[in-house]
């Protein structure tokens, strides 16, 4: 069992299974490889907080965020995951809180698999989609049907 | 910065695994095309620079925001 003392989310204990290789980093802080992932209980949304560094992320499972979403996975990125299928893979958005609202980011999902465990923030370049898109806090999730 | 002139059809290399050619030209665009290592991202900079600062911003909450007031708002939300 190892831990990461989070002064956002304070002390953090992980398994090696939970820990993500993310081998071109994240856009911006392409320094850091290596993530764990930690679901936020009570909530659908997970924290992806840097192992060593106190950097973290929010994500959100994509279906819990969007209806019909969906995009092509690229072969280098299917290798780069380790994938053996489409299935495979967690699409996660990341979740960018600003004034009390949510928004999640359509345009760059990252890409988690819980099998190889390696992950990357993957750009969707065949469509055009909200980088900074609002979640609706009730009422349900909005369809954004994007698929080209 | 380096300036080179190429024609159509001809390559430049960066290092030695990145490739790039020109496609073609049409009016004011240029066509190229990338031959680079499945790790290498390419990516128009207007939309690298978006994304950029979009992970920053998402990055930067925690020091805005004091846990608990994530928390609640996470907490709060009803997919």
């Amino acid at each position: 069992m190892r831990q990461i003392q989070s002064k956002a989310y304070g002390v953090l204990n992980l398994n090696e299974n939970q820990i993500y290789e993310f081998e071109a980093g994240i856009l911006g802080v392409s320094d850091i490889f290596h993530y764990a992932l930690f679901p936020m209980e009570g909530t659908p949304f997970f924290i992806l907080h840097a192992l060593e560094e106190e950097v973290s992320f929010v994500l959100l499972p994509a279906h819990e965020a969007v209806l019909d979403y969906s995009f092509q996975i690229s072969d280098e990125i299917t290798e780069i995951l380790a994938l053996n299928s489409p299935e495979d893979v967690g699409v996660m958005v990341v979740v960018n809180i600003q004034q009390e609202e949510l928004f999640v980011n359509l345009m760059a999902p990252v890409l988690l698999s819980p099998y190889s465990l390696k992950g990357c923030q993957y750009i969707i370049k065949d469509q055009e989609l909200p980088i900074r898109y609002p979640l609706k806090t009730e009422g349900g999730r909005l369809n954004v049907g994007a698929e080209t | 910065m380096l300036v080179l002139r190429r024609k159509i059809g001809e390559s430049v290399m960066i290092g030695s695994n990145i490739q790039v050619q020109i496609l073609g030209i049409e009016g004011d665009q240029i066509k190229l095309g990338f031959l680079a290592p499945k790790e290498v991202q390419v990516l128009r900079q207007e939309l690298y620079q978006e994304i950029v600062a979009e992970n920053m911003a998402a990055k930067e909450q925690t020091a805005h925001l004091q846990q608990e007031q994530i928390l609640n708002l996470l907490r709060n939300y009803k997919g």
